[in-house]
């Protein structure tokens, strides 16, 4: 009897929702005599009782006890979700002589859009115009889960253009997508979530036996009619897409795929209105709990319909999916505000906080004397708030006057991630800034609640321990505010671009600086002193050699063009491409194309340079090793500037001990450390695993970052050096032509530029 | 790693290329202090230096075609549609060499032969001749020449008897009656489709009238624009959109939202409707009976350039038409339905949007959904003197195609329904005279004016007048929308779907019951 009535007042709630797609006639569902709770044929809906009538052939109690829709507070009868509009039209024009329903009254089968709506949230037709129903922000505790699609996760499902919705929606006209895309292409509710063992359904994959695909047992109709499992599916987006044969535009696409979630794309901007905080220990005017959304621009007064819906930016958390991978993807979070009372701690019934707040049509004079700061006569939206103590202990103070023990402000902070209403593709995220940048949105702050009534914390909804992957922080107007570390990313994910590297960056970079103001001093010193040089050892012209075969000089300037290429592709992904001479996509395939190139080049080199022997140049000669370099930095410090004598390299070396020590460190430590470092990098697109192996890509990418910085610094080094010739041009002359200057003395082994 | 696969080839050259190049690089090696550690070569290939450059070049040009050419981002959607550049056409302007002044409008006719004398060729068109090419109507034997010139229709009927009003709309001077002479050059009125100045009023018999300014019409001449066309396609049967459901004066300044041709690109009528020799392609299923001379959507557009393969697959089944063009008669309503058996009631007040005393009663549709039949680009056609059963609805034009059809699509339809006067002795349609002296619209007498018919169309009348129902079938090609208004998956299929799938023959929505064998 009492779950009949409970039908009854949901099923009048559900005709309150806006009418959806109905329920057709079923041509096929045997007739039946609605049945009450004791057996007995009933004339009328009321007195009808769902598991007693339908249980006369569906096993109702197996189904109770296999189902997810029996939580505490919810009570569902079998003709909420099976009949149209929630209800069967049970009266003496719809019944026989026998009492069995006529068919024209079996509006029954597979769960529609409506039924479903009629409590998670909004879901229309093809044809019913998208709108707000007046009800949407009524308090009701007993329909605390109503909306919950809609104001959590602002999704709407329609297969209607947002464009042609009955809502104030920002950029409408441009707005061609559908609510949802599935809706659109008539996957209704029941399509993904759908009884686990419904032998129309393919059967998942076995997890157990690996060598399976699918297990053919399945039941039969009749056996699923008698026993439908009532726990229903609840998918990811890929158990039906292979995202993988989806996305061509995407460079690294099996890395993407395989740390965010389809929703942090898909649904980046969701147009319904997206609740921050349900505030129900204030009443308004209109009798509903105070309520702050993220995106919607209203008036004071206005209808919800009539305000300006704008696009919901979620947050971003690392969220683990079905398939037991955490995935960065998209959350809301609302906050819950009531007054309790008692030892359980259960909530005022609204129409006590009702009667503290309103008296008549207006707010009780009590009330409005302490909240009405700015003495208009009425309470806005920023002085109808608990946000004092005097404010609090008035209310409370009424409430105990109105019969309640110890009434106390409790909140909770429900996390909804984001998975219905998915739009239209071109709707998906496509920048690479949003994520790939430095103020990207993956460490943008995020309201948690714009204020705390009574000043007490919310605490999670499910007792469980919120991972939101930041700070929660005081915000300047007293609520709750959720700081993310600039350059971080939940899960501890390095994003190129926006991911600092910190400290090897900031290593890197000084050591770059030094090096650089060091080369400039030490040029101006050379500059300033030019004439003292010239005049203790004025240049004599020497005779014209060939100093670099044509090959060498080929590796020598293709090395230099990729490496130029490489630190500047490079520095543009550092950027996320916004030095705007290439976008990130383009900057990631130049860095990919050149690295080749540059690999390539070393290897025919090193080819040429093992074949040749010529590799003997770079490999210092131990004899007078360490006189030897300190006899060319004193050159270095102190010759080049008065006109000392140029010392000679080691017998039959073409390069100096302090080019030989830079070199072999050049060549073999930082050369494959970048190729490593950047291969690995690579690889994480397609092997993740590798890259895994060695601690990610928190720990390769400052490798390589720093190594690029060391790069840089020689190349300043390198560029400078080249200017210490006999004249500032004679070096790179004889890289270009060929040809360099060649004193008699000295011989060939004057060549200390580069 | 498929994108890679070009550099790895490079590389793979390189290496094998690299075998010779460092042979020989020692010969190229400068006398430097090298030599002594270099054994000297006296291989005989300088030129293969060349070949190493070469190798090099070709690695970094082609790094850097990849790395223009690997640019991700690209739409995995369809490319624009391959829309038929817009002609360039010369313009020449006439004012200079047209001086007049023109007693008649022949003696324009006869200034623009001067210059343009194969303009003549439009003389063969069904523009002038209101009649097609010889052909045979699908359903009947022999073959056939048909057009406005004598067939019936369930609007103003027929033009035998009514050329003085009808021919207002003929592309000459003077038809009146049948002594009209086609073959006279000077009778082809060639400015009511070049001029533009707007100010071109074609009177009784399609002769202008007379206050009207031909020396400035003529001095205006020009290629066709909108308004030309509409000036006779928006008019059609009396008035304002009442015959085409995708054709009216708003076609002079659309919107995009109204036809992307016309309003998103600005395309002109004679854009799609070319007239190579005057013959102007483009095809009416009122007076045409198939379409070898149309025009067609894929003349310019692809047809399998939608994003989702789902859509291409339609395209065996459903017209273009059928979901670009949601709606018609979008900003201006159009006739719907004609009964002429309400006519002459002293009564009734007249308004032109529901009664007439001259015609009958309307209703008229705004933003109207189409009707969707299968219809392979015939139609059958009503002929007069074909016997009818009164009491069923005669189609004037019945669509052939079905779903056992394999060249017949799903096509969207603007029906016009009517109850028309005929001969119920004879049971056969009849071509009353309705204009001019003793005519229905000046004498309410049905018989009188079918008399003056039989004397016009040379058919016996019996003596006794009926009313039948009649239908015509108008497919829809104009108004196409912009491609985010077009119809989605949700249009047809589903609970509220606007195909009735049991009277196009399918078993149930073939979303669920498959399409046709």
């Amino acid at each position: 009897m009492r779950r009949a009535l409970a039908a009854l007042l949901l099923s009048t709630l559900a005709a309150a929702a806006p009418a959806l797609a109905q329920q057709p006639v079923n041509p096929i569902h045997p007739s039946f005599a609605p049945l009450d709770a004791a057996g007995k044929k009933v004339r009328t809906a009321a007195a009808m009782s769902s598991d007693a009538t339908c249980g006369a052939c569906h096993d109702a109690s197996w189904i109770g006890a296999h189902t997810g829709h029996a939580a505490a507070k919810v009570k569902t009868a079998c003709i909420q979700c099976h009949a149209d509009g929630g209800a069967l039209d049970v009266r003496e024009a719809t019944l026989d002589a026998e009492g069995r329903l006529k068919r024209e009254a079996l509006r029954l089968g597979k769960p529609r859009a409506a039924n479903c709506a009629a409590c998670h949230g909004l879901a229309f037709d093809a044809t019913t115009p998208v709108a707000l129903p007046a009800d949407i922000e009524s308090a009701d505790p007993g329909r605390g889960a109503v909306y919950r699609m809609t104001m959590g996760e602002g999704a709407i499902v329609a297969p209607q253009k947002m464009s042609e919705a009955f809502l104030n929606l920002e950029g409408k006209a441009g707005l061609g997508s559908p609510w949802d895309v599935h809706a659109a292409k008539l996957v209704d509710c029941a399509g993904c979530h759908y009884a686990p063992n419904d032998p129309g359904r393919s059967v998942e994959r076995k997890k157990s036996l690996v060598y399976l695909t699918t297990d053919p047992r399945r039941p039969s109709s009749a056996e699923f009619l008698l026993r439908p499992d009532h726990r229903l599916a609840e998918p990811s987006c890929r158990d039906c897409h292979d995202a993988l044969k989806a996305h061509d535009f995407l460079p690294y696409r099996e890395r993407h795929m395989a740390v965010v979630a389809c929703a942090a794309c898909h649904l980046s901007s969701p147009m319904g209105p997206v609740a921050e905080l349900v505030d129900a220990t204030v009443a308004t005017l209109q009798g509903r709990p105070a309520i702050r959304y993220r995106n919607v621009v209203r008036q004071p007064g206005e209808p919800l319909n009539a305000a300006t819906v704008r696009p919901f930016r979620p947050l971003l958390v690392s969220r683990v999916e079905g398939d037991g991978t955490a995935r960065l993807a998209p959350v809301n979070t609302v906050t819950r505000y009531a007054w309790v009372s008692g030892p359980n701690h259960l909530e005022v019934p609204w129409s006590k906080v009702l009667e503290v707040f309103i008296e008549g049509s207006d707010h009780a004079a009590a009330v409005k004397a302490l909240f009405d700061a700015n003495g208009d006569g009425r309470l806005d939206e920023l002085e109808l708030r608990l946000d004092s103590r005097a404010k609090t202990v008035l209310i409370a103070d009424r409430l105990r006057a109105a019969g309640l023990i110890e009434p106390a402000i409790e909140g909770t902070l429900d996390t909804v991630p984001l998975a219905h209403g998915v739009p239209a593709r071109d709707r998906a995220l496509r920048a690479c800034d949003e994520c790939h940048a430095g103020d990207s949105r993956l460490s943008a702050p995020f309201t948690v609640a714009g204020y705390l009534p009574g000043g007490e914390p919310p605490r999670p909804a499910d007792g469980k321990r919120l991972d939101l992957s930041g700070t929660l922080s005081q915000a300047p107007g007293g609520g709750l505010l959720l700081l993310r570390e600039g350059g971080s990313a939940p899960g501890d994910l390095h994003v190129l671009g926006h991911s600092r590297q910190g400290l090897s960056n900031s290593l890197g970079f000084g050591l770059f600086v030094a090096t650089f103001l060091g080369a400039a001093a030490h040029g101006l010193a050379r500059w300033t002193l030019r004439r003292r040089r010239d005049a203790a050892e004025p240049h004599r012209r020497g005779e014209k050699a060939y100093l670099f075969g044509r090959y060498e000089r080929i590796w020598h300037w293709t090395m230099a063009l990729s490496g130029v290429l490489l630190i500047g592709s490079g520095l543009e992904i550092h950027n996320s491409g916004r030095h705007l001479l290439l976008d990130l996509p383009r900057a990631v395939s130049w860095h990919n194309v050149f690295a080749v190139v540059l690999m390539a080049n070393a290897f025919l080199s090193l080819f040429y340079h093992l074949t040749t022997k010529a590799i003997r140049n770079f490999i210092p000669s131990p004899r007078g090793l360490a006189a030897r370099v300190l006899e060319h930095m004193t050159y270095q410090s102190r010759g080049i500037f008065f006109g000392g004598e140029h010392p000679s390299n080691a017998p039959g070396h073409k390069l100096n001990p302090l080019q030989q020590l830079t070199y072999l460190a050049l060549l073999n430590v930082l050369f494959p450390l970048q190729i490593v470092t950047g291969l690995l990098i690579w690889a994480t697109g397609t092997w993740p695993a590798v890259a895994a192996a060695v601690g990610g890509l928190s720990v390769i990418a400052p490798l390589h970052n720093f190594g690029s910085w060391l790069f840089l610094t020689f190349f300043v080094l390198h560029a400078y050096l080249v200017t210490t010739g006999p004249t500032p041009t004679e070096h790179l002359t004889a890289m270009i032509t060929g040809f360099g200057e060649v004193h008699a003395e000295t011989s060939s082994s004057e060549r200390s530029g580069t | 790693m498929g994108r890679l696969a070009p550099v790895c080839h490079l590389l793979t050259a390189c290496v094998i290329m690299s075998g010779t190049s460092a042979e020989v690089l020692g010969s190229d090696h400068p006398n430097g202090s090298v030599d002594d550690m270099v054994e000297p070569r006296t291989a005989p290939g300088r030129r293969n230096v060349w070949l190493v450059a070469l190798v090099v070049a070709v690695v970094l040009l082609g790094a850097a075609v990849m790395a223009v050419s690997l640019r991700p981002g690209r739409s995995h959607g369809p490319e624009a549609v391959t829309l038929r550049p817009k002609a360039v056409r010369p313009h020449f302007d006439h004012a200079p060499v047209i001086t007049g002044p023109f007693a008649t409008p022949q003696a324009v006719t006869l200034r623009c032969l001067e210059c343009h004398p194969k303009a003549a060729e439009v003389m063969r068109s069904s523009h002038y001749l209101w009649l097609g090419e010889e052909g045979e109507i699908p359903g009947r034997p022999g073959k056939v020449r048909i057009g406005k010139k004598n067939l019936l229709n369930n609007f103003c009927i027929a033009t035998r008897g009514n050329e003085k009003s009808c021919m207002k709309c003929h592309a000459g001077y003077g038809w009146v009656d049948e002594t009209f002479d086609f073959t006279r050059k000077e009778n082809v009125d060639c400015l009511v489709c070049h001029e533009s100045t707007n100010t071109y009023v074609k009177g009784v018999g399609g002769v202008p009238t007379k206050e009207t300014d031909l020396v400035a019409a003529a001095r205006s001449v020009g290629t066709p624009r909108r308004e030309n066309c509409l000036g006779c396609h928006a008019y059609g049967g009396g008035g304002q959109a009442v015959k085409h459901g995708d054709l009216d004066s708003s076609l002079a300044h659309p919107f995009e939202e109204e036809d992307v041709h016309m309003g998103g690109h600005g395309f002109a009528c004679v854009d799609c409707h070319k007239a190579p020799d005057h013959q102007i392609q483009g095809r009416a299923f009122s007076v045409s009976v198939e379409d070898a001379h149309g025009v067609a959507c894929t003349d310019c557009h692809l047809a399998k350039r939608h994003a989702d393969e789902r859509i291409d697959r339609h395209l065996a089944a459903v017209a273009c038409q059928t979901c670009h063009i949601p709606t018609y008669a979008s900003r201006i309503p159009t006739k719907a339905n004609w009964d002429w058996s309400k006519a002459g009631d002293k009564g009734r007040r007249d308004d032109p949007h529901s009664y007439l005393k001259i015609k009958g009663e309307f209703t008229y549709q705004q933003d109207a959904l189409p009707e969707y039949r299968w219809f392979n680009g015939t139609v059958g056609r009503y002929l007069l003197g074909d016997k009818i059963d009164p009491k069923q609805v005669t189609t004037l034009n019945p669509l052939q195609g079905s779903i056992s059809d394999k060249t017949a699509r799903i096509w969207p339809f603007k029906v016009h329904r009517g109850k028309q006067p005929y001969d119920a002795g004879n049971d056969y349609l009849f071509p009353p005279v309705t204009g001019g002296a003793g005519g229905y619209w000046t004498t309410f007498d049905w018989p009188s004016s079918f008399a003056l018919g039989a004397k016009a169309s040379g058919i016996p009348f019996s003596g006794k007048v009926g009313f039948a129902e009649t239908d015509m079938y108008w497919p829809l090609s104009h108004l196409v929308a912009p491609k985010a208004q077009a119809l989605g998956c949700t249009d047809c299929h589903g609970d509220k779907g606007r195909l009735d799938w049991k009277a196009l023959g399918y078993g149930g929505d073939p979303i669920k019951t498959g399409g046709r064998p």
